[in-house]
């Protein structure tokens, strides 16, 4: 029996146990529906707690799902909603509910209205676009959610920007994406801002700007001053072809190539057009950029019209200028010529006269005719100083460079210098070492500085001492020659220091009276010194005495137009062979440079030249050779000069051959004694050398030598100094009549005027060397006129020497000639020609 | 130990007949009766005369368990007289100013020392967060100390309950009695026969004990449709479909029964706890379902007491399983009988809540839709 029913009889009835026999069918009925009950709410039961376990287990895969899909959705950068067909939010990510404000942020949540989260934001003032205008706003927002077109943008209170993304579901709900695009809205908003301040500044600048892309050469942007320089109307730049601006095609082709190359453009000058036509220049900077996404170009153009047009003035005045200084040059060079000339005249016959007088013994008029002849010399050496300086300041003094040994050209400085030196009663003592070396630089221009240095001293000391010092700086980083002049005369004081080296300028204008002097001397010294890469400076004490130094490099580097190298400074024509026949001088010294110097000076003088350094090869030398003379140094280590002349004049194969004795030891006596047939004391000077040995040497025959020179005084000075030393002399005051000469008889030597009506030096050159038989005739020209660089040019390897006319021009002559055609050889040759 | 069992009911008086003279000290008269009953006061009064010395405490109830039967509108009085272990009482007020936390922890605090071995707690049923008063009472008390006990009731009215205890009886208290000495043993059992049915749910949205939204639904109307015609009785016809609780990081479920409803909020009173985002599921039962879980905590009960029978048996069963039942409720009651033996004194009510640990050895929790069953016994 049931439980519940059994509870129940026993509860209402008091039954326990047995059923009264009357209710017993009724009970059973009642008992089986009790657990008939039972048995079917049991199925009922089962029934649901499968369904229950299937509806769990369902929701268990939903909720996997769901899992994984609000794990994608969160994890994705943008936020994420999800609003179903009545507007609830379904699905949201974090980055949807923390794009709202503290204030809201709390509404957004499942099952909340789009509405009501929106109308939340607002109210809590996140929405920036709402602003002031909520109602409207929400009632857009809302149709636009209702109706999504896709993409918008919205701006937040906090400065954010979102982009939101909508779309509509199947189902009829929306779907939305949320980017925070606050970045690049920064970026972009500081682009823009960037942008604008660069447009402010390009508008104002005082500059003409100009964007133009690349590839189509259009102009993108330009400034009110790119327009205003184009005369362009209002924005009419815009999408010009900026090619129609160019003037010159060609302008345009190197700018566009450079700025290929180089990326950029810094100041290039081009030649542009307005719209009117007018050409005008520019200066351009162009720079390559990205504007908006495509390759283009900035071009910042400043007009540069005006200051073009005052370099073309400048240029002209340039050019008047260059001009002017041409004429001035033209003008100097003519005048010396015309100064020279006469003034040769006056000074070689002067010197005729005072010869004549001398030998007259009319004593006065030897005073007044050396008067004539200091004048002339004294005008003929500031001609030449003017000359010099107008061409240093021309710019066209040219160095000619060449190595050279120091101590010979101190020597011969030396020698030139010491009979000025005694005319004042001074000394010259020189301090050079005999193995100072060489030096690379110009030698006439090193030679005429110490010259200038030293017949100054020599102007401005009395009975005092002139030492001339040289030395060879190699402490510096290079090689430096100093030279130090110094004199005890009457120096100067600071004032006059420092004008000392300014042209016109003497120390005291009292001084060119008491002194003379064209106060030139110095001024050109420096320059020479500057030329050559050295400087000349002074140290004086007024009273006391002035000490020029002057520094130069040991090597002069060619470093300007205005050098030349010295192989381009001798006219290289036919060497003059080493004569022949001519007589031998036997050179015996121990010193090498003295050696040297002495077969230099005898070679010239047409002499062959054989050196002996020492007393043992003097003797071997003498006997083997038989030289016609020999000179002997006094004073050699082991068997000195005293000890050779002694043996010579003792060998009877020898005794005959004459001895000059060519020492520093001034001792005629014992000189003549031993049987010396003259006696030199160093320092050697060489006219005296030569005419001593041709006093013992029996002379050659007389050098033919025909003048060609229009100027009759001139002519016949040349023609006297010849014939002087034994010459023959033809002369023709042309070209044109030069060539009959050398028709009726060939030369040893020419002098050649260049400047001469009929036919000129250059013409009669061009005939002389086209002659096969006259090819081989030196020729020295002889001129007054400053040589061009294309008279050079034309003369170059067609004579052999250049003399111009001056003060030492007849020496000058004479020992070219001397070089060229040896005074023992002319005989000779010329008789050869006739025969 | 001594119990002896009275009950009183209107048409017999107090049957058997209250013995007089005193009785010892380590006594405690447990008392359960009809709220109305409790709050008249006079039955008690007279318990309180005819036990001289013993402490009384009790409360009101949704039936009464006496023995094997269950009974309504009746007072029951059981009384244990321990010989060794000590007792001591302690009761405190519910209000605004005290929360349901505090004051768990502040009757265990009281209670707590080192000979303490157990707290039996009787409570407010419907002003209390039950939840936390366990959570309160389990901070209280020292490791290794049970504390079981429930929730009183007021038939199917949920209108008013009440607490008797010496320090003052009303609504809105506690009291809680504590057992000391290493003669006691101590054994319980809560088990509840309930299964989950239907989908499972979120809890879209719920404040502390109050339930608002189920996946967004009214929990209130969910109930209804579930309840059909029963839904008029809300809210006691709830506690046929009390819901399982699980909170969403996981772990073990409760069994959570309803203790008021507000129809203007839609909203329903938990006596526990309902964790928002957590899910929860509705449950249902039937009388074999019940009573094999009243045999369960029963057996479960007896683990503690090693190889003794109980000499008392205080059973704490949801009114929710009284509903069930209905007539056949009395079938739980046998089934512990059944595990008891015949010696054993059984008491206890139908109550609003019952505290016990999950397991053996845990803290004490709030139970619903239990049968939960505390027994002692002395060496």
């Amino acid at each position: 029996m049931h439980r519940l029913l059994r509870r129940q009889l026993r509860k209402h009835l008091g039954v326990e146990g047995e059923v009264p026999a009357a209710l017993q069918s009724f009970v059973a009925a009642v008992d089986s529906a009790y657990t008939d009950f039972d048995s079917d709410r049991a199925m009922v039961e089962r029934s649901q707690e499968l369904s229950s376990k299937e509806l769990s287990e369902a929701r268990d895969k939903a909720t996997e799902a769901q899992r994984r899909l609000v794990d994608a959705i969160e994890s994705i950068s943008e936020g994420f909603s999800l609003y179903d067909a009545d507007d609830k939010l379904v699905i949201y990510n974090r980055r949807y509910r923390d794009m709202h404000g503290t204030a809201s942020i709390n509404v957004v949540n499942q099952g909340v209205s789009f509405e009501t989260i929106l109308r939340n934001a607002t109210a809590s003032g996140e929405i920036r676009d709402a602003e002031g205008r909520v109602e409207a706003w929400i009632e857009h927002r809302l149709a636009q959610h209702r109706d999504p077109k896709g993409t918008h943008v919205q701006r937040r209170s906090d400065g954010r920007w979102i982009q939101i993304n909508e779309r509509k579901t199947d189902d009829g709900g929306t779907v939305a994406t949320y980017t925070d695009i606050t970045d690049v809205k920064k970026a972009e908003q500081a682009i823009q801002e960037s942008e604008q301040r660069l447009r402010v500044i390009a508008e104002a600048a005082p500059m003409a700007v100009a964007i133009v892309t690349f590839d189509d050469g259009i102009i993108r942007y330009a400034n009110k001053r790119f327009s205003e320089m184009f005369e362009l109307e209002g924005s009419s730049a815009l999408g010009l072809q900026a090619k129609t601006l160019y003037a010159d095609p060609q302008h345009r082709e190197r700018f566009i190539s450079a700025l290929t190359e180089y990326g950029h453009v810094e100041g290039m000058e081009m030649l542009l057009k307005r719209v009117g036509g007018e050409e005008f220049w520019a200066l351009i900077a162009s720079q390559r950029v990205e504007f908006e996404g495509r390759p283009a170009m900035i071009n910042g153009l400043a007009d540069i019209s005006d200051r073009k047009r005052m370099e073309g003035e400048l240029h002209k005045a340039i050019w008047a200028s260059e001009q002017a200084t041409r004429a001035k040059s033209d003008f100097v060079a003519n005048m010396s010529h015309e100064l020279r000339t006469p003034l040769n005249a006056i000074i070689g016959y002067s010197e005729i006269l005072f010869e004549d007088a001398q030998s007259a013994g009319r004593d006065s008029e030897m005073a007044d005719l050396r008067k004539i002849q200091d004048a002339g010399k004294h005008l003929l050496g500031l001609i030449d100083n003017i000359l010099d300086l107008s061409k240093i300041e021309a710019g066209k003094m040219t160095l000619y460079l060449e190595t050279f040994e120091l101590r010979p050209m101190i020597d011969s400085v030396a020698a030139t210098v010491t009979p000025l030196a005694k005319k004042t009663g001074n000394a010259l003592v020189v301090n050079c070492a005999d193995e100072i070396g060489t030096i690379h630089s110009d030698l006439t221009k090193v030679r005429q500085t110490l010259f200038n240095l030293l017949s100054n001293a020599c102007k401005f000391t009395r009975n005092g001492t002139i030492t001339l010092t040289v030395l060879r700086d190699t402490n510096a980083a290079s090689e430096w020659i100093e030279f130090q002049v110094r004199d005890t005369g009457i120096g100067m004081t600071p004032d006059q220091q420092a004008k000392v080296f300014e042209a016109f300028t003497q120390a005291d204008d009292s001084t060119t009276r008491v002194y003379g002097g064209t106060g030139l001397g110095l001024a050109i010294t420096k320059r020479f010194c500057r030329l050559m890469g050295g400087d000349v400076t002074l140290i004086s004490e007024a009273g006391k005495g002035t000490t020029f130094v002057v520094r130069l490099p040991a090597v002069t580097r060619a470093a300007s137009d205005t050098t030349v190298s010295a192989a381009d400074k001798r006219f290289e024509g036919p060497q003059a062979a080493e004569p022949e026949h001519a007589p031998i001088v036997l050179v015996v010294d121990d010193d090498p440079n003295a050696r040297e110097l002495l077969r230099r000076h005898l070679q010239r003088g047409g002499y062959a030249v054989r050196v002996a350094a020492n007393g043992e090869e003097a003797m071997q030398l003498a006997r083997t050779l038989h030289p016609d003379v020999v000179t002997l140094d006094a004073l050699m280590p082991q068997m000195d000069g005293w000890a050779v002349l002694s043996a010579m004049k003792e060998d009877a194969v020898l005794a005959e051959i004459p001895v000059i004795m060519v020492t520093i030891v001034d001792n005629q006596g014992i000189g003549f004694s031993l049987g010396a047939a003259d006696y030199l004391v160093k320092p050697i000077d060489r006219d005296r050398l030569v005419s001593a040995v041709e006093k013992c040497c029996p002379r050659g025959a007389p050098r033919h030598v025909l003048i060609v020179e229009d100027d009759a005084s001139a002519s016949e000075l040349m023609g006297r100094a010849l014939r002087q030393i034994d010459c023959m002399v033809t002369q023709a005051k042309n070209g044109r009549i030069g060539l009959e000469r050398l028709n009726e008889a060939s030369p040893d030597a020419i002098l050649l005027d260049l400047m001469m009506p009929e036919m000129d030096g250059f013409e009669f050159i061009a005939r002389l060397r086209a002659e096969a038989r006259w090819r081989r005739i030196p020729v020295i020209v002889v001129t007054a006129k400053t040589l061009t660089a294309e008279d050079r040019a034309r003369l170059n390897g067609q004579v052999q020497h250049l003399v111009h006319k001056g003060e030492y021009s007849g020496k000058a002559v004479l020992a070219a000639l001397d070089e060229l055609v040896p005074r023992h050889t002319g005989r000779t040759r010329i008789g050869h020609e006739h025969h | 130990m001594k119990t002896a069992q009275y009950k009183w009911s209107q048409s017999d008086g107090w049957r058997p007949n209250l013995p007089s003279g005193d009785v010892g000290r380590q006594s405690v008269v447990f008392v359960f009766g009809a709220r109305s009953l409790m709050q008249a006061g006079s039955l008690v009064g007279e318990l309180r005369n005819h036990f001289k010395g013993a402490a009384m405490l009790g409360c009101s109830t949704s039936g009464e368990i006496i023995g094997d039967v269950v009974v309504d509108d009746s007072v029951s009085a059981t009384l244990a007289d321990f010989e060794h272990t000590r007792l001591r009482f302690a009761s405190a007020t519910i209000g605004e100013a005290k929360a349901s936390y505090d004051v768990g922890k502040e009757l265990a605090q009281q209670l707590n020392d080192a000979s303490l071995r157990h707290v039996f707690v009787l409570s407010d049923g419907l002003h209390v967060n039950g939840s936390d008063l366990a959570r309160g009472l389990a901070s209280g008390v020292s490791e290794g100390v049970s504390i079981t006990g429930g929730l009183s009731g007021d038939g199917t009215n949920f209108a008013e309950t009440w607490v008797i205890a010496d320090g003052g009886a009303g609504p809105q208290r506690v009291a809680a009695v504590g057992l000391y000495g290493d003669d006691l043993r101590i054994g319980y059992g809560s088990m509840g026969g309930w299964q989950p049915f239907g989908p499972l749910r979120t809890i879209t949205r719920a404040e502390g004990n109050v339930l608002y939204e189920l996946d967004e639904r009214s929990a209130l109307d969910l109930y209804k449709s579930y309840l059909g015609p029963h839904a008029d009785q809300l809210p006691s016809s709830a506690l046929l479909f009390p819901i399982l609780v699980t909170e969403a990081k996981g772990g073990q479920g409760v069994v959570r029964t309803v203790l008021s409803v507000d129809e203007q909020k839609k909203s329903m009173t938990f006596a526990g706890d309902i964790p928002q985002g957590g899910t929860a599921q509705l449950m249902k039962t039937n009388v074999d379902d019940l009573v094999d879980g009243a045999t369960a905590a029963a057996k479960a009960s007896l683990s503690g007491l090693g190889d003794r029978r109980p000499d008392l048996a205080i059973l704490v069963s949801c009114v929710g399983r009284k509903l069930v039942m209905k007539q056949r409720t009395e079938e739980e009651i046998e089934a512990i009988r059944n595990v008891f033996g015949a010696d054993a004194k059984i008491s206890g009510f139908y109550s609003y809540g019952e505290l016990c640990p999950f397991i053996h050895g845990g803290d004490c929790r709030l139970h619903n839709q239990t049968m939960t069953i505390t027994t002692f016994a002395e060496d």
